[in-house]
C-alpha cells in the first residue's frame, strides 16, 4: 500500500479537471470545450473520461504510466469502475486508452486499438491533437452508448491499522484514568482518521470517483 | 479493589485486544492476497482463451509454421492440466515463451500487420499482458505489506505465535522475462 503511494506521488500531480493538459498541446478554449463535454458527460450518465496529455515519458512505459495514474487518480465511480484515460506522450509519440473494469466489456481492447489506430493517429499527425483527443471521446462514448455502466462487485477490504491503534491508546488511556471509578463511565469515540477523497484540486474539481482499472485498453503510436 | 490488580488487568485487556486485531489483520492480508492470486489466474484464463483465436486469424497465411502451432498447442494443454497456483504459474510462463515464438514468427508475413482480424486479436493479446502485468503488480504489492508486517516489530511476535509465515513473491520464472511483446 505504502508502495504503490510512493510510486503514484512520483508518477503525477493531482487532476485538476477532467482534461488535464500538462503537454499544453490544446489552446485554451479547447481545453473549456473539451472540459465542458466531459462534465456534461459525467452528469448525465456517471461514468467518468479523463485525459492527460504529457511531453515526456521519461523513460517509462507507456503502458505501466498509464495504469499508475488510473490508480492514482481512480478515475470512475467507486464500485462502479466506469472510468476512461486517454494518455498522451507528445515526446515519444505514444498514446494509451486505460478503461475501467466497469467498461471493459463495452470498450473492449480491440475497439481502444481501433479507436487509437483510425481516429487519434491521423489526426495526432497532422498535430491536430485536440480533433483526435475529442473524436476519439466521441467514438468512446459511442461504443458505451451513453447508459450508466453495469455495477461490479468491489473486492475492497482495507484494515485501517492507523485508527485501530489509536483506538487502543484511548482505550488504554480511559481504562488508567477512570481505573477507580466505576465500569460504566467508560467511553468510546467513534473515530476515522481515513481521509476522504482527494479535494485539493484547483477551479472547485472535486476528484474522480474512487474507480480502479486492471489494465485493459490499449496503447499505440504515431 | 487493589489500583495496581487493576492496572495489570487493563494491560492485560489491552495486550489481548492488540493480538486480535493483529491476528485478524494478517488473515485479511493473506485473503487479499489469495483473492489477488485469483485475479492474475483470471488474466492467465483470458489468454488461454485469446490464443485459439490469435491461431485461427494466422494459420490460414502461415500454413508452413507447424512447429510453433504444435508448441502453443502444447503449453495450452499443459496450463488446462495444472491444478496448483505454483503449476499454474509454470505453466503460464510456458505458454509466455510459445507465444512470443509465434508473435517473432509473425513478423516474417507482413501481410498479417493488415489484416484486421489479426490486428484486433493483437490488440486484445497485448491488453491482456498488460492486465496479467498490472495484477502481478499488485499481488506482489500486497506480499509486501503482509511480509513487512510480518517480519517488523511488534508483528512479528504475533506471526510467531500464530505460525504466520512469510509469503512468497510472483518470481519472474523463466519465461517470463520474455514476456510477449506485442506490437506491430
Amino acid at each position: 500500500m505504502l508502495l504503490s503511494f510512493l510510486f503514484s506521488l512520483l508518477a503525477l500531480v493531482s487532476p485538476n479537471g477532467h482534461v488535464n493538459d500538462l503537454a499544453k498541446v490544446f489552446n485554451s478554449s479547447q481545453t473549456v470545450a473539451l472540459e465542458q463535454k466531459l462534465v456534461d458527460y459525467e452528469k448525465n450518465t456517471t461514468n467518468e473520461i479523463a485525459i492527460l496529455t504529457i511531453k515526456s515519458l521519461e523513460g517509462q512505459d507507456i503502458d505501466e504510466f498509464g495504469i499508475k495514474a488510473f490508480e492514482q487518480w481512480k478515475i470512475g465511480k467507486k464500485g462502479k469502475d466506469n472510468g476512461l484515460l486517454i494518455t498522451v506522450a507528445v515526446d515519444e509519440h505514444k498514446m494509451r486508452i486505460d478503461v475501467g473494469y466497469g467498461l471493459e466489456a463495452k470498450i473492449n481492447d480491440a475497439r481502444a486499438g481501433d479507436i487509437i489506430r483510425n481516429i487519434m493517429a491521423p489526426e495526432f499527425r497532422n498535430n491536430d491533437y485536440y480533433a483526435g483527443v475529442d473524436k476519439a471521446v466521441d467514438a468512446l462514448i459511442g461504443y458505451i452508448g451513453g447508459e450508466d455502466a453495469p455495477k461490479v462487485v468491489q473486492k475492497d477490504s482495507n484494515v485501517d491499522w492507523v485508527s485501530i491503534f489509536i483506538y487502543i491508546l484511548i482505550f488504554a488511556y480511559f481504562i488508567w484514568r477512570f481505573k477507580n471509578k466505576k465500569k460504566n463511565s467508560w467511553m468510546f469515540f467513534p473515530i476515522n482518521i481515513k481521509s476522504g477523497g482527494g479535494s485539493s484540486g484547483g477551479g472547485g474539481f472535486g476528484g474522480f470517483g474512487g474507480g480502479s482499472s486492471g489494465g485493459g485498453g490499449s496503447s499505440g503510436s504515431w | 479493589m487493589n489500583k495496581w490488580l487493576l492496572g495489570i488487568i487493563a494491560v492485560i485487556v489491552v495486550l489481548a485486544m492488540w493480538m486480535v486485531g493483529s491476528y485478524n489483520s494478517f488473515v485479511t492480508l493473506g485473503n487479499g492476497i489469495d483473492g489477488q492470486w485469483k485475479q492474475v489466474e483470471v488474466q492467465y484464463q483470458r489468454r488461454f482463451d485469446l490464443i485459439p483465436n490469435l491461431v485461427e486469424a494466422t494459420k490460414g497465411i502461415m500454413k508452413q509454421e507447424k512447429e510453433v502451432f504444435g508448441m502453443i498447442a502444447e503449453a495450452r494443454t499443459r496450463y488446462s492440466g495444472a491444478t496448483t497456483a505454483d503449476a499454474k504459474a509454470t505453466a503460464a510462463s510456458g505458454m509466455e515463451s510459445a507465444l512470443s515464438r509465434l508473435l517473432v514468427v509473425m513478423e516474417n508475413y507482413p501481410q498479417l500487420k493488415s489484416d484486421q482480424s489479426v490486428i484486433r486479436v493483437q490488440d486484445e493479446l497485448a491488453g491482456t499482458e498488460n492486465r496479467i502485468a498490472t495484477e502481478r503488480r499488485r499481488y506482489n504489492e500486497l506480499v509486501q505489506s503482509y511480509n513487512t508486517q510480518a517480519s517488523v516489530v511488534p508483528g512479528n511476535i504475533v506471526a510467531k505465535i500464530f505460525g504466520f509465515s512469510l509469503k512468497s513473491y510472483f518470481n519472474s520464472t523463466a519465461g517470463s522475462e520474455n514476456a510477449p511483446v506485442v506490437s506491430f
